[in-house]
């Protein structure tokens, strides 16, 4: 539930659920934002210029000639009900190829050197994980999602690269992401997939959703150059 | 049928209307005209829906020659442009009243002043393909007509209609020259975060615009804000005019094109009445912030509303 309703200038309002970084709890606000989300498609409420659900905080942005902090701090908490249980039963699991190749994974090493895993251990507790979209930003389509294995735990590079290709896949921390095109950052590359995560000219351009499940399968070079 | 083409592009030329909404959570931002006031004041002008699309620029304009039928167009912002008539004769133009162009006409917008950003809007609106309900391009995120690419040049534009009447319009009122470098803000959420003393040269000290500034963020060099904690918070979501400060205690306002979500502490939020004018002060000019509440925010956005439909009701047709 939410810990407190707070300003956020005068055109944003900050739903604040806790201080963790866990799948519990943004559970919730995933959930709150799911709720608000289809009030706003089916104009039951006016005014909201944007929902941002991130790690323990659902941010509101409205715009000030329409509403108020007032009347938006009402609406939420009017909002009775808002059960994890609904974003659990209707989360979608996406099976995601990923090329551990080391043409694409250039940091396999890096991050063995800083964990004392072997390479192939590191992969296939990567491959293994079960991981939840926190929450989907920075860039369209870019999905932060945890939780890895702690023995995974490796800090970003601390020269950020000029350029990662599109479709890495990246860690950082306790995070798994993967870059939806060709920008600069500074998490360690994994592999890569041959999957377009943002397309505006699809007609579903943003494949995944905050809540989702994403659960990676190996594939070769070869069934790599085959899918692009 | 009119037809345009982009003989120079100017600098940062691109589509903008109001922006997408309700996106964000896909890592979409709402984008869109840095200038509110002046894009409503030229759709206006032009008797177009609110949010028809138009050509932003920044510093120097482009130069649009019309190759083909006939079309009424209107700058607003504080710009210095001509018309180079098809016979060589050359009007100077002003802002915030509409022209009709005729074919072999040219529109060369030179520079705006001690402003960045103008508008060019065309009666009818240009023919152009939208995305995610909105036709704002945004360069870096790769969204927008084009891929969201900036106007380029040689790029050709169609008009969704032409123009058949002679009728010019002029708004009689125009925005005030806004001379002010004080930027009214409200506090912001990780106060924290930042020391008395980092607090006090936040709002003490004039900060410089630096020219590392563009649609998505405005770096400004002043007094070093001190923390009291590691500049770093849970990453969360991000709106227009937040202020942050990253490690080096230098504050960054987030401007329209922002990222969606941010890490870093947010010591102000500009307030929503003082966005466009901030937006519109250059490089190298100083503010300086200054702390007011909810309800001051309030009272000045609904007065910046009202002065802007009262400027629009002054609308008039040049005999």
């Amino acid at each position: 539930m939410i810990k407190q309703i707070l300003n956020f200038g005068d055109q944003g309002i900050i739903c604040d659920f806790g201080d963790e970084v866990r799948k519990e709890l943004n559970l919730k606000v995933i959930s709150l934002f799911n709720i608000i989300n289809a009030k706003i498609k089916n104009a039951e409420i006016v005014g909201i210029k944007n929902c941002i659900p991130s790690y323990n905080k659902l941010i509101i942005n409205f715009d000030l000639a329409q509403t108020t902090f007032e009347k938006l701090s009402d609406f939420l908490k009017s909002i009775k009900e808002h059960d994890s249980d609904d974003v659990l039963q209707n989360q979608k699991t996406w099976k995601v190829p990923v090329c551990y190749d080391e043409v694409f994974g250039i940091d396999q090493k890096r991050v063995s050197k800083y964990t004392g895993l072997a390479v192939s251990e590191i992969l296939d507790m990567h491959e293994k994980t079960n991981f939840y979209i926190y929450m989907i930003g920075f860039m369209p389509g870019f999905p932060y999602m945890g939780d890895l294995d702690d023995k995974l735990y490796t800090p970003r590079l601390e020269t950020p690269r000029v350029e990662i290709l599109d479709g890495s896949i990246i860690i950082a921390e306790k995070f798994c992401a993967i870059y939806p095109y060709k920008n600069p950052g500074g998490w360690n590359i994994l592999g890569r997939t041959p999957i377009k995560l943002f397309d505006q000219d699809s007609p579903s351009p943003c494949l995944l959703s905050p809540g989702d499940n994403v659960q990676f399968y190996k594939i070769n070079l070869e069934e790599f150059t085959k899918l692009v | 049928m009119t037809a345009l083409i982009v003989e120079r592009s100017g600098i940062s030329s691109s589509f903008q209307d109001m922006g997408r909404l309700n996106l964000q959570y896909l890592g979409i931002v709402q984008g869109g005209c840095m200038d509110q006031e002046n894009f409503l004041l030229c759709n206006a002008v032009l008797h177009n829906d609110k949010n028809e699309g138009q050509i932003e620029f920044a510093y120097q304009g482009p130069k649009i020659k019309v190759t083909q039928g006939a079309c009424k167009v209107a700058i607003t912002g504080n710009v210095l442009f001509n018309i180079i008539r098809s016979d060589g004769s050359i009007v100077n133009g002003s802002c915030y009243r509409s022209y009709c162009l005729k074919e072999n006409d040219i529109l060369d917008v030179l520079t705006t002043v001690k402003s960045v950003y103008g508008y060019i809007g065309f009666a009818g609106g240009m023919e152009l393909k939208s995305y995610f309900k909105s036709v704002s391009a945004n360069s870096r995120s790769k969204i927008g007509p084009n891929n969201g690419n900036k106007i380029a040049n040689n790029d050709t534009v169609q008009l969704k209609e032409s123009s058949t009447t002679k009728d010019e319009f002029v708004l009689s009122r125009i925005p005030q020259k806004d001379n002010r470098n004080v930027i009214r803000v409200l506090e912001g959420p990780q106060q924290e975060y930042f020391s008395s003393a980092g607090i006090k040269d936040f709002y003490g000290d004039n900060y410089s615009i630096s020219n590392l500034t563009d649609r998505m963020g405005m770096r400004m060099q002043g007094p070093k804000i001190s923390f009291v904690k590691s500049p770093n918070i849970k990453s969360e979501g991000i709106i227009r005019g937040s202020i942050q400060v990253p490690a080096d205690g230098q504050p960054i306002v987030l401007l329209s094109d922002h990222q969606t979500i941010g890490g870093y502490p947010k010591i102000a939020v500009v307030a929503a009445a003082d966005y466009d004018h901030l937006a519109q002060s250059a490089p190298g000019s100083f503010v300086r912030f200054k702390k007011i509440n909810i309800r001051e925010a309030v009272i000045s956005y609904d007065l910046k509303i009202k002065t802007i439909n009262n400027i629009i009701s002054t609308i008039k047709k040049i005999n």
